[in-house]
C-alpha cells in the first residue's frame, strides 16, 4: 500500500470514529467518493469497531497467562536428538548470555563430522542483527589458521534463529592441560607462541577476538592449542562517521579484560595483547595479576584500571615445583608486564612483537622490552584519560600500533564484497578484488611496521633520535617523505600509503589545538591527498572510484571557515565521478549530503556564508530550483544509505531528518510529515544537545502550523 | 548487576543500539522468573499484569537511586518487547510439542484445546504485528508497549516523543487493523 493511501485511510477512520455511528456512513461515502477501493478499506476496518475493544481489553500477559504457566522443557533439553538443518544435536556443551553451544554431528555418506553448534538465543532477531550476523559469519569463515577453530557452516534454522557450526575441538582447556602434563616453563612458552600466531593472524584479517581467556583455548591431545569462540569477536568497523560508541561489556570476562575494555573507551588489537598478557601471566604463575575474587564488577574495574599488577615473581603458585621465582624474575617479568600496561600505546605494538620477545627470551637473546619503572604513575594516565581529546587519540594510537590501519583498505573491499555477496551479485568479482587488496595491504603493512619501529629505539637508528620517546606522529613525520622514494615503482601501494597518511593527518588535525601544528598537519593532509589523487589517476585512470574517494578526502581536508569556489567544484566533481564509477560506494551518500547541506545550510552556521559559492557552482537558477536540487541530493543519499547500511543506521536517520527539515522549509508539509519523526528519533541518540533539540522543536512547530493551513 | 544494567541503559540512551542486545538476557530471565512465580503463588488472587511484572523486574535489576525517568521508560519499552518474545516463544514451543511426537492420537482435553487455541491466536497476533511494523512501525510499537508491556499513554508518548493524542489515535487504528488482519483468513 502506498504511504499516502495509508495516511488517507487513517485520517478518514479517525474522523469517522469521532462521529456518532448513524452519521458515519454518509461521512465515509462522501470522503471516499471517487475510490471504491478506499471505501472498502475504510468500511472493513470500521466493521470491527464494536468487537476490537473487547478483544484488546486485557493485556496479552493476562490474556495468554496459561501459555507461560504451561511448563515447557527448556529449549536445550528439547533440542537433544533433534535436527537443526543437517546437524543432529547430541548434547549441550555450555550456555551463556546470548545462546547455547551444542555438540552436534553431520553425517555424510562415509563419515560423520562432529561440530560445536552455536545457537543464538535471541529468537526474533531483527534485520539489523541479522545483517551483522551474516557479516560476522562470512568474515569468520575466512579465518583459516591451524590454531583457530574453523567456522564450518552457518545459517538460519527453520524458526529463523541464526546458528554457527564450528569445528569441534576435543581436548582440555589450556591451564588444565599445562597442569596435567606438568609442562615446564619453556614448553608453556612454546604453547603460548602458537596462540600468539593465531591471534596475530586474526588481527591481520581485521578480526579482534575481544575475549581471550584460558577457557577459550583448548589444547588437543597432540598438544596443539586451538583458539575458540570468535563469537564476541568484532570486525573492525570502518565507518565514515565513526561516532558510534564501541561498547563491549557484552559477555566479557573482567579478569582478562583490558582497562580500556572495562572502561568502555575503545577496543583495539592492543586489547587482545593485554588479554594475552593475562593468559601468559596465569600460565606461568597459576595466579591472576589482580585479585578479582569476592569483588564486585565496579571494584574489579577500579583495581584493573588503577593498580599496577602484582609482579609475577612475587605472585606465583608456590605449591608447584615447576614454577619458580628465579625463572620469572628478569626478562620474563619484563615481557609480561609490558603486555599488561594500562595504556594501549605502551604495550607491545603488535602480537608479533610480543611473540618476538618471547622467542628472543627462549633463544637467550636480549629482549626488546625495557623494564617498567614503577615510579611511572598510572594515576597520570588516569587523569589524562579524563580529557576526551586524548581518549580519542589513544584509540587512534591503538589503531596504528596494532598495524591495522594499513589493512583498512582490504577490510573495506571485503566488506563491500560481503554486501555484494548478500545480494548474490558480483560476489566473485568482489572477492577477487578483496584478495588483490589484501596482497597490496600486506606490502603496506610492512611499511607501517617500520613506522612502529620508530617508537622502539633498539635496532633502529632513526628512532634513537627520540630517545625511545617517539610518538606515532614523529614516526609518521619521519616516513612522510619516504613513501615516494620506497615505492616509486609501485603506484598502487604508493597511492595507498598517501591515502592512508592523508587520513591519519586529517584525524590529527581534528584534535590539534595549537595553531602552528594545525597548519602543519593541514598542509600534510593536503600534500598526501593530492599525491594520492595524482598517483591513482595514473594507475587506475582518470575516472575511478578511488580517485573520487580521494577527491572527497582532499575536500574534507580543505574544509575551513571559508570555503572557496574551487572546493565546491571539487566536491561536485567527486560526486559525478563516484556516480559514474560506483554508485554503491558508501562515500557517495556522504558526499551528497555534504553538498546538499551547503546548498541549503541546515546545521553549521559558517556554511551559510559559503552557500552562495555552492549556489553559483550548482546552477545559475532561482533559489527555489536550487533547493529542489538539494532535496534531490538528500533523496539520492537516503536511497543509497538504505541500500547499503543496516536498518535504522545513524546515517539513514540523519539524512532523512535533513530531508524532512528541508521539505518543511519548502512548505512540502505532507511529505515532511512522513519523515519528520526520524528527527525526533535522532534526538534520542544525541544526549542533551541543546542546539539539536531546539532545532527540532522549531521544525516541529513549523510542521504543525503548516499542516493546519 | 544493577550498576551494569544502569550502564547499559545509559549507553542505549546515548545512541548505542547494541545495548538492547546486551540488556536482553538479563531482562528476559528476570521477567520469565517473575511471571512464573506470580502464577504459582498468587494465581487465585491476582490477574497477571505486565506492569506489575515489569515494575518488579525493574526494581530488582536497576540501581534505582541512579536512574532517571527517561531510562525507566527505555527499560519499559525493551521489557514490552521481551514480554512479547517470551509469550511467542512459549506459544511456539507448545505448538511444536502438540504437532510432533506421539501425542497426536490422544484426544485433547478442554484445557489443552484452550491452550492450543491461545497459542495459535498469539502467534497470529505476532505475525500481524510484524506485518503492521512494515507498513507503520510506530503503530506496531504502540501495540507492543501497550498490549504486551502494559505501558500507559503518557509513557509511550514520552518514549516515542509524540503527543499522547497521537498514541491514542495509533492505538485505536492499530486495533482495528490488527483485528481485521486476524479474522481475514477465516472468512
Amino acid at each position: 500500500m502506498k504511504k499516502e493511501d495509508w495516511q488517507k485511510i487513517e485520517k478518514i477512520v479517525d474522523e469517522a470514529l469521532q462521529l456518532k455511528s448513524e452519521n458515519r456512513k454518509a461521512f465515509i461515502k462522501k470522503k471516499c467518493k471517487n475510490s471504491p477501493k478506499l471505501l472498502s478499506e475504510v468500511e472493513s476496518l470500521l466493521a470491527n469497531e464494536g468487537i476490537v475493544d473487547d478483544f484488546f481489553d486485557s493485556t496479552a500477559v493476562s490474556k495468554y497467562a496459561n501459555l507461560i504457566e504451561e511448563e515447557i522443557p527448556t529449549k536445550s533439553e528439547a533440542l537433544i536428538n533433534k535436527k537443526i538443518e543437517n546437524y543432529k544435536i547430541l548434547k549441550e556443551l555450555g550456555s551463556g548470555g546470548m545462546g547455547a553451544v551444542f555438540l552436534a554431528e553431520r553425517t555424510f555418506e562415509n563419515y560423520t563430522q562432529k561440530v560445536a553448534l552455536k545457537l543464538i538465543r535471541n529468537s526474533f532477531i531483527d534485520s539489523h542483527l541479522e545483517n551483522r550476523f551474516l557479516r560476522e559469519q562470512q568474515i569468520l569463515a575466512s579465518l583459516n589458521h591451524p590454531h583457530i577453530a574453523k567456522l564450518i557452516d552457518g545459517g538460519f534454522t527453520e524458526n529463523g534463529e541464526p546458528y554457527l557450526a564450528m569445528e569441534y575441538i576435543e581436548g582440555r582447556p589450556l591451564l588444565e592441560f599445562a597442569k596435567e602434563k606438568s609442562l615446564a616453563i619453556r614448553e608453556r612458552l612454546e604453547l603460548f607462541l602458537k596462540i600468539c600466531s593465531a591471534v596475530s593472524y586474526a588481527h591481520q584479517n581485521l578480526v579482534i577476538h575481544r575475549d581471550i581467556k584460558p577457557s577459550n583455548i583448548i589444547v588437543t591431545d597432540d598438544g596443539e592449542p586451538i583458539l575458540l569462540d570468535f563469537g564476541v569477536g568484532k570486525i573492525l568497523e570502518d565507518e565514515f562517521d565513526s561516532k558510534k560508541t564501541q561498547t563491549n561489556v557484552v559477555a566479557l570476562t573482567p579478569a582478562y579484560a583490558s582497562p580500556e575494555q572495562l572502561k568502555n573507551i575503545s577496543v583495539t588489537t592492543s586489547s587482545d595483547i593485554y588479554s594475552l598478557g593475562v593468559v601468559l601471566y596465569e600460565l606461568l604463575t597459576n595466579n591472576l595479576p589482580f585479585e578479582t575474587k569476592a569483588k564486585t564488577l565496579s571494584e574489579i574495574i577500579e583495581t584493573i584500571s588503577k593498580n599496577p599488577p602484582q609482579k609475577p615473581s612475587e605472585n606465583y603458585d608456590q605449591s608447584s615445583s615447576l614454577l619458580k621465582a628465579k625463572y620469572l624474575k628478569g626478562d620474563l617479568e619484563t615481557i609480561i608486564l609490558k603486555s599488561l600496561r594500562k595504556e594501549p600505546a605502551r604495550r607491545y605494538s603488535s602480537v608479533e612483537q610480543f611473540a618476538e620477545d618471547i622467542r628472543r627470551y627462549l633463544q637467550e637473546l636480549p629482549i626488546n622490552a625495557r623494564p617498567t619503572t614503577f615510579s611511572y604513575k598510572t594515576k597520570k594516565f588516569y587523569q589524562r584519560n579524563r580529557i576526551p581529546v586524548l581518549a580519542g587519540l589513544l584509540t587512534f594510537v591503538g589503531l596504528i600500533s596494532g598495524t591495522t590501519v594499513a589493512i583498512w583498505q582490504a577490510y573495506e573491499a571485503r566488506n563491500q564484497a560481503v554486501i555484494a555477496n548478500q545480494a548474490k551479485t558480483k560476489a566473485e568479482a568482489e572477492t577477487r578484488k578483496a584478495k588483490q587488496e589484501e596482497e597490496k595491504a600486506k606490502k603496506v603493512n610492512e611499511f607501517m611496521k617500520k613506522i612502529i619501529s620508530y617508537a622502539n629505539p633498539i635496532g633502529d637508528n632513526t628512532g634513537v633520535k627520540y630517545k625511545g620517546q617517539a610518538k606515532v606522529i614523529d614516526a609518521l613525520n619521519e616516513m612522510s617523505d619516504k613513501i615516494d622514494i620506497e615505492f616509486s615503482n609501485q603506484p598502487d601501494i604508493q597511492s595507498e600509503l598517501h591515502h592512508k597518511f592523508a587520513e591519519i593527518y586529517n584525524i590529527h588535525r581534528g584534535y590539534e589545538t595549537n595553531s602552528k601544528k594545525y597548519d602543519e598537519f593541514n598542509s600534510k593532509t593536503k600534500f598526501h591527498a593530492q599525491s594520492a589523487i595524482r598517483l591513482r589517476k595514473k594507475y587506475y585512470g582518470e575516472k575511478h572510484e578511488l580517485v573520487a574517494k580521494d577527491m572527497f578526502y582532499l575536500w574534507v581536508s580543505s574544509l575551513d571557515k571559508n570555503e572557496t569556489p574551487e572546493q565546491a567544484k571539487l566536491l561536485a566533481n567527486a560526486i559525478n565521478m563516484m556516480r559514474e564509477t560506483n554508485p554503491k560506494n558508501l562515500n557517495l551518500p556522504h558526499m551528497l549530503t555534504a553538498y546538499a547541506n551547503r546548498l541549503w545550510s541546515p546545521t553549521v552556521d559558517y556554511v551559510k556564508k559559503t552557500q552562495e559559492i555552492y549556489y553559483q557552482n550548482a546552477i545559475s537558477k532561482p533559489k527555489a530550483e536550487r533547493l529542489q536540487l538539494a532535496e534531490n541530493y538528500y533523496q539520492e543519499a537516503v536511497k543509497i544509505f538504505e541500500e547499503i547500511l543496516p536498518k535504522n543506521h545513524g546515517s539513514i536517520v540523519l539524512s532523512k531528518c535533513y530531508l524532512a527539515q528541508l521539505q518543511i522549509d519548502r512548505k512540502k508539509f505532507k511529505e515532511a510529515q512522513v519523515l519528520f519523526p526520524k528527527c525526533s528519533e535522532r534526538i534520542k541518540y544525541i544526549p542533551k544537545n541543546k542546539t539539536e533539540t531546539e532545532r527540532n522543536k522549531k521544525y516541529k512547530k513549523l510542521l504543525e502550523e503548516g499542516l493546519k493551513k | 548487576m544493577a550498576q551494569e544494567i544502569t550502564q547499559i541503559l545509559d549507553d542505549w540512551k546515548n545512541g548505542d543500539e547494541s545495548a538492547v542486545d546486551r540488556l536482553f538476557p538479563f531482562v528476559y530471565d528476570e521477567l520469565k522468573k517473575r511471571a512464573k512465580a506470580y502464577l504459582q503463588n498468587e494465581r487465585n488472587n491476582h490477574t497477571l499484569q505486565p506492569t506489575a511484572l515489569v515494575n518488579e523486574a525493574y526494581l530488582r535489576l536497576v540501581d534505582v537511586n541512579n536512574i532517571d525517568w527517561q531510562n525507566r521508560v527505555h527499560f519499559f519499552a525493551v521489557a514490552s518487547n521481551i514480554m512479547r518474545r517470551i509469550l511467542v516463544e512459549h506459544a511456539r514451543a507448545l505448538n511444536a510439542q502438540k504437532r510432533g511426537g506421539n501425542h497426536a492420537k490422544i484426544p485433547l482435553d478442554d484445557i489443552q484445546i484452550s491452550i492450543k487455541k491461545n497459542a495459535n491466536e498469539l502467534l497470529n497476533i505476532d505475525e500481524a504485528l510484524k506485518k503492521l511494523s512494515e507498513i507503520d512501525e510506530r503503530k506496531s510499537l504502540v501495540v507492543e508497549m501497550k498490549f504486551f508491556g502494559g505501558m500507559n499513554q503518557k509513557e509511550i508518548a514520552s518514549y516515542l516523543d509524540v503527543a499522547p493524542r497521537t498514541i491514542q489515535r495509533d492505538w485505536k487504528f492499530a486495533k482495528l487493523w490488527l483485528y481485521r488482519e486476524l479474522t481475514k483468513e477465516t472468512i
